[in-house]
């Protein structure tokens, strides 16, 4: 573009009072940051391109001290009490996919992207975590599509919060792509409101972290936030030092969890003392 | 009203009675292929034809044309574009949607009654629904999946279904139709705000596979084709001769009586108003009065009530209308109007566009409303039904009313003024480009450029713009020929329809922190300056501390018996000239050749506006009771200009010398600022103002109106286009004064531009009226580059 327009627009914009302060640090600084940069830059490991999708599939047994298989022998009738959706009574937790997104950001709209997607499933009594990842958001239509085929393939959805959050997210970029949205008749188990039934007003909040440690003893080392979850995509897509590790560890923990606490809330357990009648809610 | 006519008092106020005849409609059958239902609803409700132009125009819009219709209020302008909306709904049996676009929300609820009750007349299992702030989200999630008609405004357009489009999908694939009514009120900023929306709006239909046709209604306009054009991005079919049928209306201008004919003061148009009401009030027939300001309102809705008795009315029959009245309130004076229980209501312009009160038969006008749409649409009020109506304009004592109450025809013939509107302003595109970079990424052509996009391929400098904000913005980022939105933000909620700065200054109540107002970056400076006194609806306020910086100012409530005014020095820089046209003087020059008289330029400015002191002038005497200085920093704006300027040695034969003339050439700048309404639909606040008696860019006398606005919305090129309509304007205005030396309703009083101000004035417009049109004229390559030399070459001085 001509320098002129250039310049014409930074005036105009009156870019220079938009706050941007110049570069704390040295030129020098910054060219060895910049050769620094190339070694992290790299997509995390054991990502396998399956098909049109690059994935990372991860087994796991346990989740802090349980065991995840006590989800199938959870009670059926209870979980669809609890869950008030009677399809869920003649479902069997093994065909269920336990789901949960990281996106670039909570205010929606179509500029958010869902860039990793953790679709948990038991495999002939064995779990398994499939990150699905977006490294180029060109690719974003595969990756959905993708998604798309597994989420209608399972007898129902496991999720926390997914029925308010998620399930949005992912809806609107399919719609967005053409892509028939899976949920509209699927059978959901959004975790967080029968819990937060059981439990409102015992710990505090009823946030999946609260949950899983008062609940199941699960207690994480290093997890990173995932509010962090924007920045690290989009310094990954710039080429930067990223810290996407910790956000599929914390995605992959995260399922996990769901899986403890369906198991838990599938257990008669003595009906915890009388919630008290506080209404302040905070989200998870 | 006859009264008027012949009683000595009155007869001489009125300037010109018009009388328009009675006219009969001119009617067509319904075009072929209407469905019957829709015959069978128009005939009951006693419409058993169309009026020609809303045959036409259904017609064109069932040929899939964009079409504009442009016609005064009353004239059927709703079924025009209901019919094929409708029609296309039947055809393909509920598929067809449509969006209307309203530009107000109180206009948008009116019309979703009338809607659904047409709908669900069909007997369908169909539904016009209003999305707007007030539509709770319980309802929304229906209103997306099933809302066949959906009824919104720009702004939640903009902030709310454009971001979410992947939710409207199913609006979006089978759009058939956007609606958008009363197009004249989409210019300046907010116009060219919304041309963008509409951009994305394109973009998006094209997205989920639909291409939807426009459908627009309009006051009637100057070039209405041409302003349809821009707003839209593509050419449009414009219907504008009103077939419908009228009573006899009847217009008259009145003219305040002088009382001071030197000083050329005249009585204040609102008490005329108030003397009239007791001839054009009563008990048998309903009145509105239209108010500029809304305190006007109140005060005369207070007099009003007073006088009731005298007017044979109960006060209740009496009733005033704003914004910023509760719904339900307006809602009760809405039907109060329709069903005939109210007889007199005071209003703003908030009952001008069409919200349905029914026909009333008198309307008074209590100054000109600033654009012949506005004026059309508020005498529209009145003779909706074959009965005879009376209009009046109550001229105030400022040039585009006094010269509208000595040239009335231009009321009443074709519309002059012009609409600005420039949706490739960069400032706005800029940040509509981020908002539809979110929505949707943008892919480069192999050229480039975005060409293809179906919303923004026309716009000028696109491709550019993308590439800045990918490169000087962290929202954006080019990969493969493809500008990707990355960021976690949700651009349309900082985005501004209606002004390009989304840092407006809040004016705030020292003691509870609350916002009791809000001004624009540009007027703050000399408004909310430490010690001004600042008014809200009657209440004065006195700034106690503007933090300029945070853009806040803190006021605290007092009882002041003076308002305050400030003083700018205003420095204009020519950063870059585009256009220009000249005169050569008469007389050749020694050498044989020709030498410069007068030229008229158009180009871009930088301009730094300083705040300099403020004076304390007490209310109803306007006694000056004292001076303070301002210290804030300078306010710049980058925008557009029209400039006129005057050789030297033409401005020695014209007496533009001498100690008087920088006062004489200012008067005239001034002028012409205040009858630019008469040629562009503006505010005189919209244009700004700098006279210099030697331009250090031009080396000569220079007269610069500016666009106030950031980049500029195209007013600049409107004055240069029809800078001689201006000029002739302003001529008419000073000869027609009946000041002696200068007065408000002309050049300005005398204190201001000397004794010899309002002759100088004169004699200047007179010369640059005579002889033939301006050429166009080649701007030399060099112009820009020898100016940049000149000015430096002042610079030491």
């Amino acid at each position: 573009m001509s320098e002129s327009l250039r310049e014409r627009l930074a005036r105009l914009r009156r870019e220079d009072e938009r706050a941007s302060p110049p570069p704390a640090s040295s030129v020098r600084e910054r060219l060895a940051r910049r050769a620094a940069r190339v070694p992290v830059a790299i997509p995390p490991e054991r990502l396998v391109q399956e098909g049109t999708v690059l994935a990372r599939r991860t087994a796991a047994e346990r989740h802090g001290g349980l065991v995840l298989c006590d989800a199938l022998s959870a009670d059926r009738a209870l979980l669809a009490r609890e869950a008030r959706d009677e399809r869920i009574a003649d479902l069997d937790p093994a065909h269920a996919l336990y789901l949960d997104t990281e996106t670039t950001g909570l205010s929606g709209g179509s500029g958010t992207y869902v860039w990793l997607v953790g679709l948990g499933a038991f495999e002939a009594g064995r779990f398994e975590v499939w990150q699905g990842f977006l490294p180029e958001p060109a690719q974003e239509q595969a990756l959905l599509a993708h998604v798309a085929e597994r989420i209608r393939a399972a007898a129902y959805v496991v999720s926390f919060f997914g029925k308010s959050f998620d399930r949005h997210r992912l809806e609107d970029k399919m719609r967005m792509h053409g892509i028939e949205p899976p949920f509209a008749e699927k059978p959901h188990l959004d975790l967080y409101w029968p819990l937060r039934r059981r439990y409102r007003g015992h710990f505090g909040d009823c946030r999946l972290r609260t949950l899983e440690s008062q609940l199941c003893g699960v207690e994480r080392e290093d997890d990173l936030p995932g509010s962090f979850a924007p920045a690290a995509w989009f310094d990954f897509l710039h080429g930067r030092p990223h810290r996407l590790e910790g956000v599929f560890q914390h995605n992959l923990d995260d399922v996990k969890s769901l899986v403890t606490l369906l198991a838990h809330l599938g257990r008669e357990l003595p009906s915890p003392s009388a919630p008290r009648a506080s209404s302040e809610e905070t989200l998870p | 009203m006859r009264a008027l006519q012949s009683e000595a008092r009155w007869r001489t106020r009125f300037e010109r009675w018009q009388v328009v005849p009675p006219r009969v409609a001119r009617v067509e059958p319904f075009p072929e292929g209407i469905d019957p239902r829709l015959v069978a609803m128009c005939r009951a409700r006693g419409m058993s034809e169309l009026y020609e132009h809303q045959a036409r125009f259904v017609r064109a819009a069932l040929a899939g044309e964009d079409v504009l219709v442009a016609t005064p209020t009353a004239s059927g302008k709703t079924l025009c574009y209901t019919l094929p909306v409708l029609q296309r709904l039947l055809q393909t049996q509920g598929r067809a949607r449509s969006l209307f676009l309203f530009p107000t929300k109180a206009l948008g609820q009116d019309q979703s009654a009338v809607l659904t009750q047409e709908v669900e007349q069909l007997g369908e299992d169909w539904h016009a629904c209003t999305y707007d702030g007030d539509t709770p989200p319980s309802v929304r999630r229906t209103l997306r999946d099933r809302g066949h008609l959906v009824l919104t405004n720009p702004w939640m357009l903009h902030a709310g279904i454009l971001p979410n489009h992947a939710k409207w999908s199913e609006l979006f694939r089978d759009l058939a139709f956007v609606v958008i009514d009363e197009v004249h009120t989409l210019s300046g900023v907010f116009g060219s705000s919304v041309a963008n929306v509409l951009r994305r709006l394109v973009r998006i239909a094209r997205h989920y596979g639909s291409n939807p046709r426009f459908l627009l209604c309009s006051a009637t306009l100057s070039e209405p084709g041409a302003h349809a054009e821009r707003l839209v991005g593509r050419p449009v079919r414009v219907i504008s001769e009103d077939a419908s049928p009228s009573g006899m209306r009847t217009f008259g201008v009145y003219n305040p009586p002088l009382l001071n004919a030197v000083a050329g003061l005249r009585s204040s148009a609102l008490e005329e108003a108030r003397e009239l009401a007791r001839k054009l009030c009563g008990p048998g027939h309903q009145t509105i009065f239209f108010c500029q300001r809304r305190t006007a309102v109140e005060v005369l809705t207070r007099y009003l009530k007073e006088a009731a008795p005298a007017l044979g009315l109960a006060p209740e029959e009496i009733r005033g209308y704003r914004g910023g009245y509760l719904p339900d309130l307006r809602r009760e004076i809405e039907v109060g109007l329709r069903t005939g229980k109210v007889k007199v209501v005071v209003s703003t312009n908030a009952l001008e566009l069409g919200i349905d009160i029914g026909a009333l038969d008198v309307a008074v006008l209590v100054g000109y409303p600033g654009s012949q749409a506005s004026f059309w649409q508020r005498a529209g009020r009145v003779g909706r039904r074959q009965k005879p109506s009376l209009a009046v304009l109550i001229a105030r004592s400022d040039p585009v009313d006094q010269y509208l109450a000595h040239h009335p025809e231009q009321l009443f013939g074709t519309p002059q003024e012009k609409l600005g509107l420039d949706p490739d302003n960069l400032v706005i595109l800029s940040e509509q480009l981020k908002c539809a970079a979110f929505e949707l990424p943008f892919r480069a052509d192999a050229d480039g450029e975005i060409g293809s996009d179906a919303g923004f391929g026309r716009a000028r400098d696109a491709a550019a713009v993308l590439d800045y904000l990918a490169e000087e913005s962290r929202f954006l980022t080019k990969r493969e020929g493809t500008w990707w939105w990355m960021a976690d933000a949700y651009p349309a909620q900082d985005v501004n329809l209606g002004g390009e700065d989304p840092d407006n200054v809040l004016v705030l109540d020292a003691s509870t922190k609350k916002a009791i107002g809000e001004i624009d970056r540009a007027a703050s400076i000399t408004t909310v300056h430490q010690g001004a006194i600042y008014q809200v609806e009657g209440e004065t306020w006195k700034i106690e501390t503007f933090d300029h910086k945070n853009r806040r100012a803190y006021a605290r409530a007092v009882e002041s018996d003076y308002f305050t005014e400030a003083e700018v020095d205003v420095d204009v820089r020519v950063l870059r000239l585009e256009e220009r046209a000249a005169r050569d003087r008469t007389q050749p020059e020694p050498d044989g050749g020709t030498a410069e008289d007068w030229s008229i330029w158009r180009g871009e400015v930088h301009v730094t506006t300083l705040a300099t002191q403020y004076k304390k002038i007490r209310f109803y005497t306007r006694e000056n009771v004292g001076a303070e200085d301002i210290h804030l920093p300078a306010e710049e704006l980058d925008s557009e200009a029209f400039v006129l300027t005057l050789s030297e040695p033409s401005a020695a034969d014209l007496g533009l010398m001498g100690g008087d003339r920088g006062a004489a050439w200012r008067g005239l700048g001034m002028l012409l600022r205040r009858v630019a309404p008469l040629v562009l639909s503006c505010q005189p606040r919209d244009l700004g103002l700098s006279t210099q008696v030697r331009s250090p860019h031009f080396r000569k006398p220079a007269i610069f109106l500016y666009d106030a606005v950031q980049g500029g919305v195209g007013l600049s090129e409107i004055l240069f286009r029809s800078h001689r309509e201006l000029l002739g304007a302003a001529l008419e205005v000073i000869v027609r004064c009946a000041c002696t030396h200068g007065c408000p309703a002309c050049v300005g009083p005398l204190e201001e531009v000397g004794a010899l101000g309002k002759e100088t004035a004169r004699r200047l417009l007179e010369h640059l009226l005579a002889g033939p049109t301006l050429a166009p004229r080649e701007l030399a390559g060099d112009a820009n580059s020898q100016a940049e030399t000149a000015e430096n070459a002042e610079a030491p001085a």
